[in-house]
């Protein structure tokens, strides 16, 4: 066995990575995944066109929003290195009442990386960043050794660079600096030991300016703060503090915090709390908090589309609730369930090729027939109706005589969506006459759709003085229907939020909703073989052994005794049909046949079904669906799902 | 207020000990020094003043064990303080010795590394190599003060160390094979704790004892200490200009005003902490600078009402007022207090409730029939518990029943009424989708919930609990106005 087989058996749980054939995969990228629409009779070009159509707005989106993400983390790590690395600070307040610079990063997941600004900007300080996890921090002593350890390494690399790129300066400037140091020059000589025998303690902190002739910046990242036993940080901060003492060191914590400030406080000694609370800031740097980034993917999408597509009431609200349950990754859930409903916009509406108008020429009696059911074109012609508009009109436009219904269609296409126009230009006098940068964009959308713009604004009393200018008419545009992405049968929840546990439940109990009907391959009007009855009877009556155990599993008790359960399980197998099964295979397989003639056949049966019961309470076992009762207990297992939980 | 040392308050018969004891004769000067004294009580200010101006020039040096945490990296500590005092001390004995070492062999030179210290016994016979060395260029035996700046602070303080130092320094005092050492090592040791003393009480040892600071002595203290500085400051500079105030008296009465009213305020919560107080008058003196005007500059009174607030509440956290405000502003919407989602907040009370009650009550707490919450069926024995289950540990407890708790709890948005044909088709329980475990996965690596099982989260043997004190979740239940008191009361005394 070889050492890593024997590795992977020592494992309590394992990955299986599906093998692809590359040769399937190949094959299925050829042909486009769409299907032909209006019961079949799309034509493949439409299908094509609107494969393109499809991909082509969704790259458009994911550039956008590839380009918006990438802007949070740069635009996170410019607020980081300005809080961290500002030169403005007094840095006299700082240095008299010795305290620490302390940066708290909120709703962190301690994955920013913080880079220290080029060193040719002010060759004197060395800015080392020192990045301390929770395995380096057990305890107080490895904390300042580890600590000590990084430091050193890094300045011994940056000392090395400079050697190598300014050897011959660094050698005059020694030498200026031997002659100056000329009076005390055991300091310097002190210097030149230290850099053989260096002990990982504060001395190197102490030291550092004797060592490596430069400032020290020295930059604590400590990652994952809830993580980190408190009461050691604790002392090594009080540790730390003697250093501030000297002139040429200057200290920054970095706290990646996921939780939030009050919680860290609680752990924290009062007098170490004031002790950071001297030079502190902290900065939420959780994307979702602020609605700034969603604001600006949510209007890309609106973009994407140039304004024709309508989002409905139903489906900005199922937004806004799933968003305000997903705290932490909330802007990727929504480019998720941007991109999701415009993929099954795409897939199952026939009119979404008709975003690009050029596709019209495309348009067929069948189109036709849904156009004039639609309920927005409907009520238009009521309208015209009670307005006696002139009867061929009317008729025109029911009939597509003279494709008057064309062109009325086309007409509509080419026209924008009113309501991202509102959007906008609420958006608009939100953030550049009031200066309101908090509202979020979504539900703004939402306010409109629903005509509750009001309402929503109220929060911000400054908006009365535009009360007049952001008083917006409903509107009906006529077809809105068909270019809506919506949520309407549930779709995009069962999608995207799958119930999997009840899920895995329904289908054991119905499991003819997942597996193949019996016997489909056969054709019509195909006489059946002997073996093949017998097989479909026993199929009619006894699904997949698991399904079966799990009916009346659903019955039992939180403890389960397992003779009784199988006693249950015994009686609910039809004894005939299985017995005809096991004697036709029996012909064809001598230790079947065997087993069957050398027992009395009740005994067997029941051998047959112990068997089966065997399988289905591992498989059980296996899924999680029981565990052992108290251990050591064998009669009894412990029932571990309940139904709708 | 006249003293000893100059800038040195209170502290005169302490000084005067300190000059019978630390004498530059290493005959007449004991071999360890005690000097004990609560926190902010002036220990190692008092000495380095003493060091500074004692006319003697006592050789000395200062080791913080705080800083070396365990006490491996204390001896190398003292190998190499010692030798680097020295060394600056009498730069000619060591230049001396340095050439005179490049010939010698290399086991000397081995002997002289400070790193290589890392025994008791190694200490002894670095520091005899060192000191000997002086031993000729010296004319008088000298003493050298060693302050151990916090003996008792080490992170692994155990009861043999301090003996380890006796020792050494009795050895090094006593003979070095014939040659009398000059330099006469001598430690003295600044500590906190007086039950410290009280295992080596047999030793009869030398001790100086700081007692605390009354209030009036403080209060003189700080004056003395930070009016200066207070004055210096730029915004009042910048304010008294504004309000041209040129006099120094008046300014000075002002700053001393402030000074007072800081230890009135908060002198029952400080205790006589000079570093407390300090930090209080960093706080807040410029924010009462802001609450000047021309009005009430002159009247203490007057400006004390003004600023008020100031003096209500120590301001010790961490979290600002004004964010408190700005989140009340946003609770509006959807995230709040614990920036966790609400689906976030009600599993982390059902986990809560999972873990401090017991799963007998639930069918009383939780079932929906009513045949099931009446009766001794529902909760078994009806005897009360004596303890709050929340002043125990956490339990442990199944997913499962954390899932039917939760679902029990969460509330659903009904979007038809109830009754009407379209409510049938909603779901009035929350099922748990991949939402739910999701909010739980964000919950797990918050640290909020705990398991027993670290890797295997899926596995069915993993029980949770809950990670979090009751303030927190009474606060996370508050944000979402759910009354978890309830479920509590009733079920003990």
């Amino acid at each position: 066995m070889s050492v890593n087989a024997f590795a992977d058996t020592q494992k309590g749980f394992y990955t299986i990575f599906p093998k692809i054939d590359p040769k399937v995969t190949a094959q299925a990228g050829d042909t486009i995944p769409f299907v032909k629409l209006l019961n079949g009779h799309e034509s493949a070009t439409i299908v094509a066109r609107r494969w393109d159509l499809y991909n082509q707005l969704h790259s458009q989106f994911h550039d956008q929003v590839d380009g918006i993400v990438e802007n949070i983390e740069n635009d996170l790590k410019t607020e980081i290195s300005n809080l961290v690395f500002d030169k403005n600070t007094d840095d006299d307040t700082c240095k008299r009442s010795q305290c620490f610079n302390s940066v708290f990063l909120l709703g962190s997941d301690s994955t920013i990386k913080i880079t220290a600004p080029p060193t040719e900007e002010d060759p004197s300080v060395l800015n080392a960043i020192i990045d301390m996890d929770k395995k380096e921090c057990p305890n107080v002593r490895m904390m300042l050794r580890r600590a000590m350890f990084k430091l050193f390494s890094i300045g011994d690399t940056d000392k090395h660079k400079t050697t190598g790129s300014k050897e011959d300066q660094l050698k005059q400037e020694d030498k200026e600096m031997n002659e100056d140091d000329g009076s005390d020059s055991d300091v310097e000589d002190l210097g030149h030991r230290a850099v053989d025998e260096v002990s990982y303690d504060l001395s190197l902190v102490a030291n550092f300016k004797d060592i490596f002739h430069k400032n020290l910046n020295l930059i604590f990242n400590i990652k994952e703060l809830e993580s980190i036993n408190l009461s050691s940080l604790d002392s090594f901060l009080v540790l730390l503090k003697s250093t501030l003492k000297y002139p040429h060191v200057k200290i920054t914590f970095i706290f990646n915090i996921s939780s939030n400030l009050s919680n860290i406080e609680k752990n924290l000694k009062q007098s170490t709390i004031r002790l950071l609370k001297k030079k502190y800031s902290a900065l939420d740097i959780s994307s979702n908090r602020g609605f700034k980034y969603a604001n600006r993917i949510f209007q890309s999408f609106l973009d994407t589309v140039e304004g024709k597509l309508n989002l409905s009431d139903r489906f900005i609200k199922f937004i806004l609730t799933k968003m305000a349950n997903n705290s932490n990754h909330n802007l990727k859930l929504l480019t998720k369930m941007l991109d999701y409903s415009l993929m099954s916009y795409f897939y199952q509406n026939p009119f979404s090729v008709f975003i690009d108008p050029i596709n019209t020429e495309f348009l067929t009696d069948e189109h036709f027939k849904i156009l004039r059911k639609c309920p927005t074109f409907m009520f238009f012609i009521e309208g015209l109706i009670n307005n006696q508009a002139p009867r061929s009109e009317i008729l025109g436009l029911l009939s597509n005589q003279d494709s008057s219904l064309e062109e009325f269609f086309v007409e509509f296409l080419v026209r924008e969506n009113p309501i991202n126009g509102h959007v906008k230009f609420v958006a608009n006098i939100l953030e550049n006459e009031l200066n309101i940068k908090n509202y979020n964009l979504i539900e703004l959308y939402y306010s409109l759709l629903t005509g509750e713009l009001d309402s929503y604004l109220e929060r911000w009393p400054a908006c009365e003085q535009f009360k007049r200018e952001l008083k917006f008419e409903p509107i009906d545009t006529i077809f809105q229907e068909l270019f809506t992405l919506d949520n309407n049968n549930g779709l995009l929840s069962q999608a995207i939020f799958p119930l999997y546990k009840s899920n895995m439940e329904d289908d054991l109990l119905l499991w003819e909703r997942v597996l193949p009907p019996p016997h489909s391959s056969l054709a019509e009007g195909e006489e059946m073989t002997e073996r093949e009855t017998i097989v479909s009877s026993l199929e009619k009556l006894v699904g997949p052994i698991t399904g079966q155990l799990f009916k009346l599993y659903r019955e039992a008790n939180s403890t389960i005794n397992i003779y009784d359960f199988y006693r249950a399980f015994k009686s609910t197998m039809p004894e005939k049909e299985i017995m005809d099964f096991v004697i036709e295979y029996s012909k064809d397989d001598e230790s079947l046949s065997r087993f069957i003639d050398t027992d009395e056949s009740h005994l067997a049966f029941e051998k047959i079904t112990l068997i089966l019961f065997m399988q289905a309470i591992f498989d059980f076992d296996h899924i999680g669906l029981i565990k052992e009762y108290k251990s050591k207990n064998y009669n009894f297992v412990e029932k571990c799902v309940w139904r709708g939980i | 207020m006249s003293s000893l040392i100059p800038d040195v308050l209170f502290r005169d018969y302490q000084v005067e000990l300190l000059e019978s004891y630390l004498l530059d004769d290493p005959n007449v000067s004991p071999l360890n020094l005690f000097i004990q004294g609560y926190k902010a009580t002036g220990k190692t200010y008092t000495l380095e003043k003493y060091f500074q101006y004692h006319p003697d020039d006592l050789l000395h040096a200062w080791i913080k064990p705080l800083e070396l945490v365990s006490w491996k990296p204390f001896i190398q500590a003292i190998a190499r303080t010692v030798q680097e005092t020295l060394q600056t001390k009498y730069p000619s004995v060591s230049n001396n010795d340095d050439r005179n070492e490049k010939e010698e062999d290399e086991e000397n030179l081995k002997r002289l590394d400070t790193l290589s210290v890392e025994e008791p016994y190694l200490l002894m016979n670095f520091l005899e190599t060192i000191l000997s060395k002086y031993a000729t260029a010296l004319m008088e035996p000298r003493s050298f003060y060693l302050i151990l700046d916090g003996f008792d602070s080490f992170h692994d303080l155990d009861t043999q160390l301090i003996q380890t130092i006796f020792k050494l320094s009795e050895i090094l005092n006593v003979s070095n094979g014939g040659q009398q050492l000059k330099i006469k090592l001598k430690f003295i040791h600044i500590i906190q704790d007086s039950s410290f003393l009280n295992r080596y009480t047999s030793y009869c040892l030398p001790t100086i004892i700081f007692p605390r600071y009354n209030i009036d002595e403080l209060i003189e203290i700080l004056i003395f200490s930070r009016s200066k500085d207070l004055l210096m400051n730029y915004k009042f500079t910048e304010k008294c200009n504004e309000l041209l105030i040129f006099n120094n008296e008046e300014k000075l009465s002002i700053v001393i005003n402030f000074i007072q009213l800081i230890i009135q305020s908060f002198n029952s919560y400080t205790g006589n902490d000079i570093y407390a107080i300090n930090d209080l008058i960093d706080f807040k003196w410029e924010i009462y600078v802001d609450g000047m005007n021309s009005d009430n500059i002159s009247n203490p009174l007057a400006l004390y009402k003004k600023t008020l607030k100031i003096f209500t509440s120590t301001d010790c956290s961490l979290v600002q007022e004004n964010d408190n405000e700005q989140q009340e502003s946003d609770t509006v919407t959807t995230t709040t207090t614990y920036s966790i989602s609400k689906m976030s907040k009600y599993l982390l009370i059902a986990a809560y409730l999972c873990s401090y009650l017991e799963p007998r009550f639930d069918s009383f707490l939780f079932s929906l029939k009513s045949e099931l919450k009446t009766g001794r069926s529902s909760t078994g024995r009806r005897k009360k518990k004596d303890i709050n289950p929340r002043f125990l540990q956490a339990s442990l407890f199944s997913i499962e029943r954390l899932l039917a708790i939760f679902q029990n709890i969460y509330p659903m948005e009904m979007n038809w009424k109830s009754g009407s044909l379209a409510s049938l088709g909603e779901n009035s329980l929350i099922r748990s989708n991949v939402e739910v475990f999701q909010n739980l996965a964000e919950l797990d690596s918050l640290k909020l919930l705990a398991t027993t099982k670290n890797i295997d989260l899926l596995n069915h043997k993993n029980k949770w609990k809950v990670n979090v004190p009751w303030e927190i979740i009474e606060e996370v239940a508050k944000s979402v106005d759910f009354d978890i008191n309830q479920y509590f009361s009733g079920i003990h005394d």
